[in-house]
């Protein structure tokens, strides 16, 4: 028989989700094979980053090299972290599955809505202030927004298909 | 939805964790379960069921502790 630990006893309605983990990594704190492996995928994606602002700030490579490469390396790195976290995810049970999934939606929801506000508040206002380039470089923000919104209506469309 | 799963856990003396393990989910979704916080798929369900050898009806109760009617 094994020894009951707290989460065993009858009364406890605690889940004991492990917090700092939650919140300091981004996982769900359970300390599974996968979430180890993202972990430790996340720690080379940051370490790489700071390689190259170390590399930059030593060696003087010319202009377009050098902005190609932190154009280009963030994007590449990012891409590289989404499949990990793509597999992360895969390995998640159906409960971890449902959260993340529900954070997901909430992120995309407010993210529109926000993209929207910031990006219509910067056009209109960069109409009364035209020489405010700051302003006008909100705008972005509402075609992100689109972009996104657009992305999600074609992912309902194709994945009704499949029932 | 009410169940039976602290209950048929404790019988066969088996923490959460042992539990979890044997379905292939974390504790916290076993805690979630039985605190009625969650309710499990069909299949986890079914594999619930399969762990503690009994009916899927033994574990889980309807909202009105009767089988087939959801009144």
């Amino acid at each position: 028989m094994n020894p009951q630990t707290q989460e065993d006893q009858p009364n406890n309605k605690n889940s004991r989700w492990p917090t700092s983990g939650m919140l300091a990594r981004g996982t769900f704190g359970t300390g599974t094979a996968a979430e180890k492996r993202l972990i430790s995928r996340n720690r080379i994606v940051l370490g790489v980053v700071l390689a190259w602002v170390l590399i930059g700030r030593v060696t003087h490579m010319p202009k377009p090299v050098m902005g190609s490469i932190t154009v280009f390396l963030p994007a590449a790195l990012c891409t590289y972290y989404a499949l990990e976290k793509r597999k992360y995810f895969l390995s998640l049970d159906e409960l971890t599955q449902r959260i993340e999934l529900e954070g997901m939606a909430w992120a995309y929801s407010l993210g529109v809505l926000a993209a929207l506000w910031v990006g219509g508040i910067g056009y209109v206002v960069s109409l009364y202030r035209p020489l405010d380039a700051k302003l006008l470089s909100w705008a972005p923000f509402f075609l992100f927004a689109i972009v996104l919104a657009t992305i999600k209506g074609a992912y309902r469309y194709f994945a009704t298909r499949r029932y | 939805m009410k169940n039976e799963l602290r209950v048929l856990r404790a019988m066969r003396h088996i923490t959460q964790a042992e539990l979890a393990d044997k379905l292939g989910v974390s504790r916290q979704t076993v805690n979630a379960i039985e605190t009625e916080k969650y309710d499990p798929s069909l299949p986890l369900a079914f594999k619930i069921a399969s762990v503690f050898e009994c009916r899927i009806e033994d574990v889980f109760l309807a909202p009105n502790g009767k089988l087939g009617s959801l009144d």
